[in-house]
């Protein structure tokens, strides 16, 4: 009997250790130093392994992209045992650009930063010390103050985190003090097996990706293994008008920077006088399952498969998430809500406007789009 | 052997037809948020997320090499030579008010200050049962053209039993389609479309237009040009039986006297075809059948404009001299003994 039970402790415990977790773990010298000194040395050092001498914030001994980069091509890392993902390979990471791969299995779901740094400003958010750009502020940045951001913004202080960043608290100005207790914050509601919407987005830690507020499905492994049961979820609003509304949704987080391009008054925004087609701009937080029964629309589906099937080259948000949902298959009822990522990778890509998918691959007038092309036609089906 | 050769002809006919339904890269026509480099460009943002509106992307010279029909040209072109079958909002945006319809989203084109009822209204009728004394300012292209650019056709004939109606035009922009089918009966307009527009033309190369669903029908369910006109202009076509007092249209061509020798198409003064010919029909006819084949609003005018008063296609004032001949004269394109 003692035995069986240790084996299912056993079990328990290595079941545990498959599924990644955000709560770190392992020896806190791993991640921290307590004065950034040692033999007379700093500890600290940047994402190219340079010393710095400057201690950092939280006593760690290294930035956001000293354990966020790589300087190779590969996507995660391993860091005193445990998996970290990696968002700026600095070795050029592979990235399939037509709308039939769009970098799936090749990139984390946020993107990589590589382009960004090395290509142009068009290929990632330009976050200071990676990148540049002439833009002194965020495109579609206004109203910003009814998202809880800056009025002005400030560029030269775009960081991963905080005030000027988009993970972390905005109320705090800088990465560390924005991301501040996050790594230590056990996130198991934001997993399928044990999502608990009553605590998810409550706390940095326990908000989707560290974006405060924001609720979604982890996935295990970043979406590095990645398919239509093997996937985030994210969260997004079936509106019926394009004012701010739930601040909970992934395209929200967005949308506290680039509110034009979610929630913009009159023409600034998605729609003029009437919610709906004919639209100004590309909508957001809107259900596909609002279109006529016969649309284009009611064909989303993953290229070479069935439709209705939930497709991670073109995601779709949820109005509701629950504990082991169902996630490879769509209803067009509340379940097939358009979102800024479902044509954007935040963190970046090799395609202008950090698209999905190569745009200029996008060819009206094929037959069967959505399994020639996929791309921009997995939802738009007949054009 | 024989089949192979058929069978390739198909394709390269095929081929060769112009579709409505476009094709190409998405980002030459739409853009996403209206925003490029961190700023707005000018002038939109537009609706379907389009990166021009209407007449922004349909103005320019056509040289028959342009895969988008040009309706407006900022400089003067050639009549005849480089305005399509449609004509052209040139004249009417440059000071001559009854050249063209009045689209007052074209640059330069105001209302016709000469009219304070559309031409033809009678209260009561079509449009004019829901909108007042008839004096509708065409404000957009949408009044008439209801665009489906990635609509699917089947072709030859376009519109009689599909969504895109020929050339896109139907009322039903504003409105559902089954209120205009239950108003006045009419369910767009169907025919074939010219692949380069009418740029080039000759007796075998035009458009074909629809006209009555049959000879001497008024309420018929209807795919007719002429009864699309009727929309606003009903008392120049509904309130014509009997002995005409006004120029008849989708009326057959009289079999008879000297309307029997109009036998070879003019484009000058194009017939349309009785609905169930158009149907059976495969590509553009030379043969006009008098007794059977149709005038129709497009024999006289071109909706868009021409250099000539009341859009007509012709000088009407200087080339139709009774007794003299004149091939410039669309007017002896039937009239064929008037002409001298």
């Amino acid at each position: 009997m003692k035995k069986v039970v240790m084996l299912i402790v056993g079990m328990c415990m290595l079941l545990y250790g498959v599924v990644a977790m955000a709560k770190v773990s392992g020896r806190c010298d791993n991640c921290h130093t307590m004065h950034n000194s040692q033999g007379g040395s700093p500890m600290a050092y940047d994402e190219t392994g340079n010393p710095l001498s400057e201690a950092q914030g939280a006593l760690l001994i290294t930035t956001c992209l000293g354990c966020h980069s790589s300087t190779g091509t590969e996507v995660t890392k391993t860091v005193a045992g445990s998996t970290v993902p990696v968002v700026y390979s600095q070795g050029g990471p592979n990235y399939t650009t037509d709308g039939k791969h769009a970098g799936m299995g090749e990139v984390l779901a946020g993107g990589n930063f590589y382009w960004a740094a090395t290509v142009g400003d068009a290929k990632g958010h330009n976050v200071s010390g990676i990148g540049s750009t002439t833009f002194t502020e965020p495109p579609g940045y206004s109203q910003a103050t009814s998202y809880g951001r800056p009025a002005t913004w400030d560029m030269s202080k775009f960081t991963c985190a905080g005030m000027y960043g988009c993970h972390g608290d905005p109320s705090k100005e800088g990465s560390f003090a924005g991301i501040y207790g996050a790594h230590h914050a056990d996130d198991s509601c934001l997993k399928l097996a044990t999502y608990d919407d009553s605590e998810a987005g409550t706390t940095v830690g326990k908000s989707y990706r560290f974006l405060l507020g924001i609720k979604g499905i982890e996935d295990d492994d970043w979406e590095l293994t990645v398919s239509p049961s093997d996937h985030n979820v994210y969260l997004g609003e079936d509106r019926n008008s394009d004012a701010i509304s739930s601040t909970a949704t992934i395209s929200y987080l967005c949308a506290e920077c680039h509110g034009d391009f979610h929630s913009g008054t009159g023409n600034l925004g998605m729609d003029d006088d009437n919610f709906g087609h004919p639209w100004l701009r590309h909508p957001t937080d809107y259900d596909m399952g609002n279109t006529d029964a016969g649309s284009e629309y009611r064909s989303y589906g993953h290229p070479d498969s069935a439709v209705g099937t939930y497709s991670p080259i073109a995601p779709v948000g949820w109005a509701s998430l629950s504990a082991n949902m169902t996630i490879d298959t769509v209803t067009f009822s509340d379940d097939t809500i358009v979102l800024c990522v479902s044509c954007h990778r935040a963190h970046g890509t090799p395609n202008d406007d950090i698209l999905r998918w190569d745009y200029n691959a996008m060819q009206a007038g094929t037959d069967d789009p959505r399994n020639n092309i996929g791309g921009c036609f997995i939802c738009h089906t007949t054009k | 052997m024989k089949k192979v050769i058929i069978f390739l002809m198909c394709i390269l006919l095929y081929s060769a037809v112009a579709m409505a339904k476009v094709s190409g890269v998405c980002s030459d026509c739409h853009t996403m948020h209206y925003s490029q480099g961190g700023s707005l460009s000018g002038g939109g943002p537009y609706e379907s997320l389009l990166i021009n509106n209407c007449i922004g992307c349909h103005t320019g010279e056509n040289d028959g090499t342009n895969t988008t029909p040009y309706v407006f040209s900022e400089t003067e072109p050639t009549y005849g030579t480089n305005t399509l079958a449609g004509g052209n909002f040139y004249w009417v945006a440059h000071g001559c008010n009854e050249c063209g319809h009045n689209v007052t989203a074209i640059p330069g084109v105001s209302q016709d200050p000469n009219f304070s009822q559309t031409p033809g209204y009678v209260s009561g009728k079509t449009c004019s049962s829901c909108h007042g004394s008839g004096n509708m300012v065409l404000t957009k292209c949408v009044f008439c053209h209801n665009p489906k650019h990635h609509g699917s056709e089947s072709g030859p004939v376009i519109g009689d039993d599909e969504e895109v109606k020929y050339r896109f035009l139907s009322l039903d922009y504003y409105h559902p389609s089954t209120f205009q089918e239950g108003s006045y009966n009419f369910y767009g307009v169907a025919g074939i479309e010219d692949d380069d527009w009418e740029y080039t033309i000759s007796s075998n190369d035009h458009n074909e237009y629809c006209g009555a669903a049959s000879s001497g029908d008024y309420d018929g369910a209807s795919h007719s040009i002429s009864r699309y006109c009727a929309a606003c202009h009903w008392g120049f076509y509904g309130e014509n039986t009997e002995h005409w007092k006004r120029h008849p249209s989708d009326i057959a061509l009289p079999n008879s006297g000297e309307y029997a020798n109009y036998t070879t198409y003019n484009p000058l003064a194009p017939i349309a075809r009785l609905e169930s010919t158009l149907t059976g029909m495969t590509a553009a006819s030379s043969t006009v059948t008098p007794g059977e084949d149709q005038v129709s609003c497009l024999s006289c005018h071109r909706p868009h404009g021409s250099p000539y008063p009341d859009l007509l296609r012709w000088d009407y004032e200087n080339k139709c001299k009774a007794g003299t001949s004149d091939p410039d004269c669309g007017c002896f394109v039937c009239h064929t003994e008037k002409g001298g």
